[in-house]
């Protein structure tokens, strides 16, 4: 039986495992250096979409927002909206808010109103 | 004529024939380890391919005044622990005790068929961590100063000395369970 010194130093001084075919191998290296190239072209250009990406989503964000606290666009003539089958209004404010706007103008305050009542009474 | 060092400096430049020659002078070295590190054939190939675009993709920042060698070794020892914790750990098989057996018996000339390196590989290294079994390979198998092993693995002279001494011992014993003195 061999030491297993000597086998492990053999080993160390048997020459180094040899490649089938090396050339072929060397070609196969080569070509996938090709191919590595034309993808990392594709690569250089993602922080480039990737920023403009970035640009229009803070926009939309933006723009989101905007229309959220933007009164003007909230604002829809009564006129416009369908008729609505509401409750009857059972008190003198909810017959005070239900009133229709074209008579905004003419109409008293609901404070006005409500005194008036009052001194009615 | 061109050193070596001109040549790392034309592949730098963009320079892919003058890489052809690197690739050409050093694809046998990374083969070796990387056989005995995966103990596959066609792995080890996989290696060495990987390990020479990667080196292509880093040209510019090798520092050619380093040896291009230890450079190498470490992309490829890299690839081959990244390999080993993806893949399933490598067990002996029955046959691989006889070509061990028949290398131990015979001439101390005869050069190993691949195939011999795998079936004994898988003999010796079955039970090594995966660092152990990088440190056996450089520095047993493939004859690696600890210097170089330091700078190759990011180990210090202790964790080399430790992760070898380890190796050995593991080593020694199964083959000792083997029937080897």
């Amino acid at each position: 039986m061999n030491s297993i010194d000597n086998i492990l130093e053999r080993l160390q001084s048997a020459e180094q495992p040899v490649i089938d075919n090396p050339d072929e191998l060397t070609e196969r290296i080569m070509k996938s250096l090709d191919a590595t190239d034309s993808s990392s072209k594709v690569i250089t250009l993602l922080p480039i979409v990737r920023a403009i990406l970035s640009i229009a989503a803070l926009w939309i964000i933006g723009f989101f927002i905007y229309l959220q606290f933007d009164d003007h666009l909230h604002k829809v003539p009564l006129s416009l909206l369908p008729s609505l089958s509401a409750p009857p209004a059972s008190t003198l404010r909810e017959v005070y808010k239900k009133r229709p706007c074209a008579d905004c103008k003419n109409t008293i305050s609901y404070t006005q109103l409500r005194s008036k009542l009052y001194e009615n009474k | 004529m061109q050193t070596q060092r001109d040549i790392i400096i034309q592949c730098q430049t963009g320079n892919k024939e003058a890489f052809r020659w690197v690739v050409q002078q050093h694809q046998r070295l990374v083969f070796s380890v990387a056989l005995k590190m995966l103990a596959d054939e066609e792995e080890a190939k996989d290696v060495v391919q990987e390990t020479f675009i990667r080196a292509w993709q880093r040209i510019s920042d090798y520092n050619p005044q380093k040896p291009l060698t230890t450079w190498l070794y470490t992309i490829a020892s890299r690839l081959c622990l990244d390999h080993l914790k993806r893949t399933r750990r490598v067990v002996p098989l029955p046959e691989d005790e006889s070509v061990l057996q028949r290398f131990a018996d015979g001439d101390s000339q005869r050069t190993l068929e691949n195939s011999e390196w795998v079936a004994i590989v898988r003999m010796l290294a079955d039970g090594l961590s995966a660092k152990q079994k990088l440190v056996f390979t450089l520095c047993q198998l493939e004859g690696l100063p600890s210097a170089e092993v330091e700078q190759i693995t990011g180990m210090d002279a202790r964790q080399v000395k430790s992760n070898l001494y380890v190796a050995r011992q593991t080593i020694r014993k199964r083959l000792i369970q083997l029937g080897y003195e």
